[in-house]
């Protein structure tokens, strides 16, 4: 789980500081991503200088992370917490990761510069990678990444009467056009949801529920296609359906430990897990539109959100059935292996270790 | 003057053997070696395919592994021969389970996309209609019977590639022909 931290402002304190878009330094170079996140923050800080960036309060003890991508030109500090921690310059995007659970309510960071500074800053959030809960992350994750590509339903309609708040039969042109259990996207963008009940004398589907508002003749409505997890409610057509593929595997990869000086943590990354995304609709030509969308919106190894982090997701297989071979749907699916989850192992405690070291003193130098 | 370097001849003839290398038969029998390790595999429950649904457990009357009851399914998979090219986990088009009208190369494809079947309209009342045969009803609500997908083959191959098992059959055929080639 994670939560993105919504930035109100960014308030000068001290010397002159610029925050700009920055959508052409993004941490990933996948346009859906970028779009989906709206790239980064630019902060150019001249020498002396210190912004205040203010967001809407955030409870950070019920999280275990607080993370950052930060890529730094020159030299800053960034404080969190009242703890000042030092910023060094890096030609990459670096996550700075901080152990949040004690920081109990925020709503500020701090970042100075003695010298002048510029920083990118991307995808500030709280985070709670958690073993128990990654399977369900994982599909989570894929939701919120395939929900941004807008799916077309190849087939549009019209009301063709007018309706009134209360009607549940919505007269439509083309009702063999439209699956039983559809969901249906009205001018006003309300969602609702057809039955398998349907007029054919009277051109209309039946609503699982009367309708709130009314609509005149004409109103253009479309067919939404809904992108659910196996743990959703799903019982819709056309939907994208987002399922895992196998249980057990053993769940730690021993060697890939990532270990993060400043961040306080180890991270330990686990073995990838397999996923199928189905396309999946009564009709077979509305599989096949979906499917080249689909496949026209994501590369065969494309990122996504994480538990807060960006990780790559490669695309293994597919497989059509586009014939009804045992009274099921036909469908597209898509085997996905999702690369390592992050997962905190150990936040171990940040000592001061002071030394005393006495000068034994130098009895003989030999010079050559 | 003449040069003879030592050693140039057998070198040559080594690199002629070399390439004659059988690559046919090599992939005939990393073809087959998968085939052997899929059906340990489903026996040992190692693919960690997704268990049993409730409704299946019902309907078989216990729990039991997802793949235990293959019905011929992996006897079914073979390999094919295309030139150089040896298929791994290849299905016969018409081979079809006694008595069934689906093939086992769609029963193969099922298992990797998964699949849903109405249950409303006159096919849905049939499906509604066996499943209550044997006890088990739905809710009127429930407007699909959902099958996850178990891909037997794929997570068998995955385990194959993981396990090592394929590279072994590769180093074991180059290990061997370059020792006739140059002796060593």
């Amino acid at each position: 789980m994670y939560s993105r931290l919504n930035i109100t402002e960014y308030v000068t304190i001290a010397g002159t500081v610029v925050v700009a878009d920055d959508p052409h330094t993004c941490i990933d170079a996948d346009r859906q991503l970028q779009k989906y996140l709206g790239g980064s923050k630019r902060i150019s800080m001249s020498a002396a200088s210190q912004v205040k960036i203010v967001f809407d309060e955030v409870d950070m003890s019920k999280w275990d992370e607080l993370s950052l991508f930060l890529l730094v030109s020159g030299q800053a500090t960034i404080t969190v917490n009242e703890v000042d921690y030092e910023l060094k310059g890096s030609r990459k995007f670096k996550q700075y990761l901080f152990d949040c659970s004690s920081f109990g309510k925020q709503k500020e960071i701090i970042l100075s510069s003695v010298d002048g500074a510029t920083l990118a800053l991307f995808l500030p959030c709280v985070r709670s990678a958690r073993i128990e809960n990654i399977d369900k992350d994982i599909l989570e994750a894929l939701k919120d990444r395939l929900s941004i590509i807008d799916f077309k339903y190849p087939f549009q309609f019209e009301l063709t009467a007018d309706v009134a708040a209360g009607d549940e039969d919505l007269p439509l042109n083309d009702i063999a056009d439209v699956p039983e259990c559809a969901v249906l996207r009205m001018p006003d963008d309300l969602l609702v949801f057809t039955n398998d009940e349907r007029s054919i004398e009277a051109g209309s589907v039946h609503l699982t529920e009367p309708l709130k508002t009314g609509y005149t003749a004409g109103s253009s409505i479309e067919v939404f296609i809904p992108v659910l997890t196996e743990h959703d409610d799903h019982d819709y057509d056309p939907v994208v359906l987002i399922m895992q593929t196998e249980f057990g595997r053993k769940l730690f990869s021993d060697e890939d430990i990532e270990r993060y000086k400043n961040g306080q943590v180890i991270k330990r990354w686990l073995s990838p897990v397999f996923v199928a995304v189905a396309v999946d609709c009564k009709f077979a030509d509305v599989v096949a539109s979906l499917t080249r969308q689909l496949e026209a919106s994501i590369d065969p190894a494309f990122s996504m959100i994480l538990d807060g982090e960006i990780i790559t997701v490669d695309v293994t297989d597919s497989m059509s059935i586009l014939e009804t071979e045992i009274g099921n749907n036909p469908r597209t699916t898509y085997t996905l292996e999702v690369a390592p989850q992050p997962v905190t192992v150990l936040k171990p405690e940040q000592n001061t270790i002071n030394f005393e070291i006495t000068s034994k003193g130098v009895n003989e130098i030999d010079y050559d | 003057m003449s040069v003879k370097i030592v050693g140039l001849e057998s070198l040559i003839k080594g690199i002629d053997h070399l390439e004659h290398f059988p690559v046919a038969k090599m992939n005939k029998s990393r073809s087959k070696a998968f085939k052997k390790f899929m059906v340990d595999q489903v026996k040992s429950n190692s693919l960690y395919l997704r268990k049993l649904s409730p409704v299946t457990i019902a309907l078989h009357g216990k729990d039991h592994p997802p793949m235990e009851n293959t019905g011929g399914f992996t006897a079914a998979v073979r390999d094919r021969q295309e030139g150089d090219i040896s298929v791994a986990g290849w299905i016969q088009e018409s081979g079809r389970p006694r008595g069934a009208k689906i093939q086992w190369r769609e029963i193969a494809a099922l298992h990797i996309t998964g699949y849903r079947v109405p249950l409303f309209g006159n096919k849905g009342e049939r499906v509604r209609g066996y499943f209550a045969a044997h006890g088990i009803f739905f809710k009127k609500t429930t407007m699909y019977l959902e099958i996850l997908p178990r891909d037997v083959l794929g997570r068998a191959y995955h385990q194959f590639e993981l396990t090592g098992k394929d590279d072994e059959i590769i180093d074991k055929f180059f290990d061997n022909e370059l020792k006739v080639a140059f002796g060593v």
